[in-house]
């Protein structure tokens, strides 16, 4: 490889680590305000998260004297999984820094992975909140898991490949790329929506902004939490929120994304732009679905991920049936 | 006319579109339990039906399709909708429907019948391959149809029969249009009028039924008044 793009792509794997550290408090930040503007509320600063976990980072950790090793470690394993993540997808380069180490299915399996150490970790305190939360989280990601999986692979079989690079790649190709008007797309977008919305436990499924409720799951593993541990699960969060709309950006409205043979400069600051600009889209989109929509009840939720599965299940479908050219995707 | 100003490309994917979102309206009305959100999603199926008419018409079908594609949205669209929402105002039903079967074992199911379908289409056009338009959508409205069938046999209450009786007459509709590219007039306006006497016709006995056993679930039925 010629030294010159080297270096351009180790600068942009630099600047997508810091981007994405930096970047998703601020997102947060954002969907909250919003979401006071639609309640005609004042609200928070938008600068509130960062507010929060600078003072959460120098906070005294209080830890139960009941809890294992598990539970000191666990925000690390989340943070570091969230983290890997974040450089095994494509932001503003088609250039994905880690994809030598995997692609969209490692991307699950450490989402997983982060799941099931949160789940132990609300489990090891052995408070009664603890355990609901972690048995509640579990049982909807085995609705969660297999919609998401089937969302994605519809968007792999089109473009024929799992990895993150090639998909935006192809989508982005104006000539073979993925056709807007695809019905398949369209179900596939609606399915990771809702999955997004679930996993990062926004209304619908969630809320995010309380800690009171009976009906809470995310809020009730971490409760035990505080200080520096609880600022890195808080923040986990929020880059779990921006890695949700960066793969439904990226994935379905793959504009402007530089390609990785030749980065250039001004392709990559447009891609930059472009990319921020579909982030606050995005998450302008989040905060107004929640601010429209009623909490469910916990035993609706299953009703509302199975309309995700089975909706993404379609997309996979009605690729084969609406599609066409499926041939030339198996291949 | 209108379909030489059209891409013909983007007509069928627009075709195909909707009838996506035909699909996906008969999937809603599984997964959702409140009887106002039925008849909604009953109106927007027929609204997308009639646009898939009315491009159908501009595709190049006979110019009748464009009066089919006016008159399901007046009927379909506009006025059963609207006597639904009396019947359920007057039966002062309560709202969630009860189902033998619950949400996301008959969303399950339901995804097995669009394979099916899927199946059955291929099957069927192996014999003739002649109609290019219709591939897609032929496999939709099957869908639509043994949906509506479903609805029918694992609801209770016997206005989301109607709706599931509803949306078997869009799928076959909608079937009609992708085979034949329009029907003779006299077919479209007799099955219009015929669903619209029916809908009358099934609010009156809804009402009877509910005066007489005071719930419109059908399993009640069998129960003997003295």
């Amino acid at each position: 490889m010629d030294l010159k793009i080297l270096g351009m792509n180790v600068l942009v794997a630099l600047s997508q680590l810091v981007l994405f550290l930096l970047v998703a408090p601020l997102v947060t930040g954002w969907a909250r305000r919003v979401k006071a503007f639609m309640q005609n509320r004042r609200g928070p600063s938008l600068w509130q998260p960062y507010f929060n976990l600078t003072k959460q980072l120098r906070k005294e950790v209080v830890v139960s004297e009941n809890t294992s090793w598990i539970f000191r470690f666990t925000p690390y394993i989340v943070f570091t999984a969230t983290l890997a993540i974040g450089l095994l997808i494509p932001i503003y380069t088609s250039f994905v820094p880690l994809g030598f180490i995997g692609d969209v299915i490692a991307i699950i399996y450490l989402l997983a992975l982060a799941r099931f150490f949160m789940a132990l970790a609300g489990l090891d305190a052995a408070s009664a909140f603890g355990g609901l939360g972690s048995s509640r989280e579990m049982s909807l990601a085995a609705i969660i898991e297999p919609a998401m999986i089937l969302a994605i692979f519809t968007v792999a079989v089109t473009a024929g490949s799992t990895s993150l690079s090639t998909i935006a790649e192809k989508m982005s190709d104006k000539l073979n790329g993925w056709d807007l008007l695809a019905p398949s797309h369209l179900f596939a977008f609606i399915g990771l929506f809702i999955v997004a919305l679930a996993e990062t436990g926004r209304i619908p499924v969630d809320n995010p902004a309380t800690h009171l409720e009976l009906t809470m799951i995310h809020e009730a593993m971490i409760l035990e939490y505080s200080g520096r541990y609880l600022a890195l699960i808080e923040w986990a969060a929020s880059m779990k929120l921006l890695l949700f709309l960066t793969l439904l950006a990226n994935i379905f409205f793959p504009w402007g994304i530089a390609a990785s043979e030749q980065p250039t400069f001004d392709g990559v600051a447009l891609g930059l732009g472009i990319y921020l600009l579909k982030i606050l889209i995005l998450t302008t989109l989040v905060a107004f679905v929640e601010c429209t929509t009623a909490k469910l009840r916990l035993f609706r939720v299953p009703d509302l991920l199975t309309v995700s599965f089975v909706l993404s299940l379609i997309a996979l479908v009605l690729y084969f049936i609406l599609g066409g050219g499926a041939s030339h995707a198996l291949l | 006319m209108l379909s030489y100003s059209l891409d013909p490309k983007l007509l069928n994917q627009l075709i195909d579109l909707f009838a996506a979102f035909i699909l996906v309206s008969s999937f809603l009305v599984l997964a959702i339990k409140r009887l106002y959100v039925h008849v909604r999603l009953y109106a927007t199926q027929s609204f997308f039906l009639a646009l898939v008419a009315f491009l159908v018409a501009a595709f190049g079908g006979e110019p009748h399709i464009f009066i089919a594609a006016a008159l399901t949205f007046i009927f379909k669209v506009m006025l059963i909708p609207f006597l639904f929402r009396r019947i359920i105002n007057r039966l002062n039903v309560q709202q969630e429907a009860q189902l033998t079967l619950n949400v996301p074992a008959s969303l399950i199911v339901a995804a097995g019948l669009v394979l099916g379908a899927d199946y059955l289409t291929r099957t069927i056009l192996e014999t003739n391959q002649t109609f290019e338009l219709s591939r897609n959508v032929l496999t939709v409205s099957l869908s639509v149809v043994l949906m509506g069938l479903f609805t029918m046999v694992t609801r209770k209450k016997a206005l989301t029969q109607v709706i599931g009786f509803l949306t078997i007459e869009n799928g076959l509709f909608l079937a009609g249009i992708a085979i034949t590219a329009g029907m003779p007039m006299i077919v479209e306006l007799g099955v219009l009028f015929d669903v619209l006497v029916a809908v009358f016709i099934m609010g009156v006995l809804l009402y009877r039924i509910n005066e007489t056993f005071d719930t419109i679930n059908v399993e009640k039925l069998t129960k003997l008044k003295g």
